[in-house]
């Protein structure tokens, strides 16, 4: 049994191991001696170089024409965190010390924690006192921090959405 | 850091003569790929032209997660692809593994003993090239003038590396079997 198209390529693309069947044939066949030669004079006519050619000044032409560089499509290294990422963090933190102070009395919230950290040989059970005044002072209501951490999380995905498209989007116009 | 990484940090610096090294550089590849893949037209060069400046505007998105004669091979691969798409021209015309034009020829007497650095069998088989589709002469461009692995040509492509051996194969062995009727009928 001759060896096929294939098994001929195989071999001249380096894809046989040396103890293959079909190399061991090849050893002792002469036909196919004569097809391997015959592949390996097409694989040295493939890689003579076609000649083709441009302009002697193409790659001139190519700077000269060259468009300015597209700007970075987020902002810039910032420490690290992108400064949208700045951005988005110092707004989260000032909306939520605002909303907080408008629920809050904030000097009833200091004077209920300086008594409570401040007691002598404070106990567990002072201790839960303590927070139970703490919360009633902030008037705890777990409905509304559970809004709040409900909307946060929405808030975050629709982002991470937002922000994964734009980045297909991107990927893809690379290539068009 | 490698010669690359510092090459394209240059360019994006606003060096424009790293940008000259760099077309220097994958002059070659970028021409092959075009001129393989779109068979005639003095739009080619222009092609080049335009593979050359979306390298530029969006060089700042290479993560050199591949190298840079992939990514570079990948753009041209597309901007073909699109050029063929506008001219409604088909990339995998005629992927037929055997010309049916061919006369049924004794397999031993077919065996060509070519010498391709024959200008004139060179000629031939540059000829046959040309017939080849488009897809196939690319495909055998990188392989054999490039020197690309099945790997990288199936990255370039988005194609299983499976495929792309399947296509390179198909693609000799039809220049083989073409050659050979061809060079008996001439030797008649």
């Amino acid at each position: 049994m001759h060896l096929t198209d294939d098994h001929i390529q195989d071999y001249l693309d380096g894809n046989l191991a040396p103890v293959d069947p079909a190399i061991l044939h090849l050893k002792e066949c002469p036909d196919c001696q004569k097809a391997v030669e015959d592949y390996r004079a097409l694989y040295q006519g493939l890689e003579t170089d076609p000649g083709f050619a441009l302009s002697p000044n193409f790659a001139d032409k190519v700077v000269a024409n060259l468009p300015p560089l597209e700007s970075p499509d987020e902002a810039e290294d910032f420490g690290g965190i992108r400064i949208r990422d700045w951005v988005i963090w110092v707004t989260s933190v000032v909306a939520v010390l605002g909303v907080g102070f408008y629920f809050i009395n904030p000097l009833s919230l200091l004077n209920s924690l300086v008594g409570w950290i401040g007691r002598p040989g404070a106990t567990e059970v002072d201790v839960s006192q303590g927070l139970s005044g703490i919360t009633d002072t902030i008037g705890f209501n777990s409905t509304l921090i559970i809004f709040a951490v409900f909307t946060f999380i929405i808030i975050a995905v629709i982002d991470r959405i937002v922000a994964h498209q734009k980045s297909r989007r991107q990927e893809i116009s690379i290539f068009v | 850091m490698t010669d690359q990484k510092l090459l394209v940090d240059r360019i994006l610096a606003g060096d424009q003569k790293a940008f000259k090294i760099l077309v220097q550089q994958y002059q070659r590849l970028v021409t092959h790929f075009v001129f393989r893949l779109i068979p005639v037209g003095p739009e080619r060069e222009d092609i080049c032209q335009d593979v050359f400046l979306k390298v530029y505007q969006h060089l700042n998105r290479f993560r050199f997660e591949s190298s840079l004669s992939t990514w570079i091979g990948r753009i041209t691969y597309n901007t073909c692809l699109n050029y063929l798409d506008k001219k409604k021209l088909l990339l995998y015309d005629d992927l037929g593994d055997v010309d049916k034009s061919f006369e049924p020829v004794d397999d031993e007497k077919a065996r060509p003993d070519f010498d391709y650095a024959d200008k004139e069998i060179s000629g031939i088989l540059k000829g046959e090239i040309e017939k080849l589709s488009p897809i196939y002469r690319a495909i055998v461009t990188l392989f054999h003038l490039e020197e690309m692995s099945y790997a990288e040509i199936a990255d370039i492509m988005k194609m299983p590396e499976g495929t792309i051996k399947s296509y390179l194969f198909r693609a000799r062995k039809q220049l083989k079997e073409k050659l050979s009727v061809k060079y008996r009928r001439e030797e008649l």
